[in-house]
């Protein structure tokens, strides 16, 4: 098309080049059918105008798009349930009802878990002397006194 | 916490157990038959407290104990009556060596006198020997404690 034809209506081929040419004034860059003449004539015509500076408005779209063309954060991944926190209480919940069980049991005298209680020494040494050959009257007398004890022991254990 | 106050809770149930202290007052009152009795009819209390199984509810080293301790007496009042062969039957039969405690080195020592009137000194010995052994350990404990 020859600048004598302006007469003429413009042909597909025209338009198409006339709206790329819009564009790459528009936002700096060319469509893929910009003809790279057509490009580098919107480039000086560009630069001609404004020195070559993004409009405010051209850079806020542009600076959203590339906002939205970058993917977002990765979703937390969900912690595992060994991770969370009423794993941790689990422990804790059941070594405090262990310690008062101990306490309990700790505090009541006699047989507290199976343990017995601690013999004398008198009793100690009578049963030395019995099983040395000596007279077993000073064990049996200790050994009453110890079963007696004893007894009180078991029923103090075992009393409601 | 309701289920910590539940725990605690059957901890005390299981420490009050009227089986348990039934078995307790069993006990006690064939010792004390025992007590008022020292013939063949005095030892008929102590042979029914042996056989007694103890409730679910006694602890193991609770029901030992008293197991050990009326052997020891029943094998004494045998052994004094001159039933060497008796006495040491039932000590025999209530000694359990996996425990070393008092009373097991009481009946240890009933047992080595049983067999020593039988005229197996060489068995008697052993027996003595292993008591001193566990005596000397509770012994120093004992002695340690008192010190303190």
């Amino acid at each position: 098309m020859s600048d004598d034809d302006e007469s003429l209506p413009p042909t597909a081929d025209e338009l198409r080049e006339a709206a790329a040419l819009a564009a790459a004034l528009d936002r700096s860059h060319g469509a893929p059918e910009l003809p790279v003449d057509a490009f580098a004539a919107a480039g000086v015509v560009r630069y001609a105008r404004d020195g070559g500076a993004l409009e405010d408005a051209a850079a806020e779209r542009i600076l959203d798009d590339v906002l939205a063309a970058v993917p977002g954060p990765a979703p937390a991944a969900e912690r595992p349930w060994w991770k969370r926190p009423w794993v941790l209480l689990l422990p804790t919940g059941v070594g405090i009802a262990a310690a008062g069980a101990a306490i309990l049991l700790t505090l009541r005298p006699g047989v507290p878990g199976g343990d017995l209680p601690r013999p004398s020494v008198a009793l100690l040494r009578a049963q030395a002397e019995a099983a040395s050959g000596g007279s077993s009257d000073a064990l049996d007398a200790e050994l009453t006194r110890y079963r007696a004890t004893l007894h009180a022991s078991l029923e103090e254990r075992y009393r409601p | 916490m309701r289920r910590v106050l539940l725990c605690l809770g059957l901890v005390a149930c299981a420490a009050s157990d009227p089986a348990a202290q039934a078995w307790v007052d069993e006990v006690r009152a064939a010792h004390v038959a025992a007590d008022g009795d020292a013939s063949e009819a005095g030892d008929a209390s102590l042979r029914a407290a042996l056989a007694s199984a103890p409730p679910e509810g006694v602890a193991a080293a609770a029901a030992r104990a008293r197991r050990q301790d009326t052997a020891y007496r029943l094998a004494r009042r045998l052994l004094r009556r001159g039933d060497a062969a008796g006495a040491e039957a039932v000590a025999d039969d209530a000694l359990d060596l996996e425990t070393m405690d008092v009373l097991t080195a009481s009946l240890l020592v009933v047992r080595g006198e049983a067999r020593e009137a039988l005229g197996r000194a060489r068995e008697a010995a052993a027996d003595y020997h292993e008591a001193l052994r566990v005596n000397e350990r509770l012994l120093d404990r004992a002695l340690a404690e008192e010190g303190r």
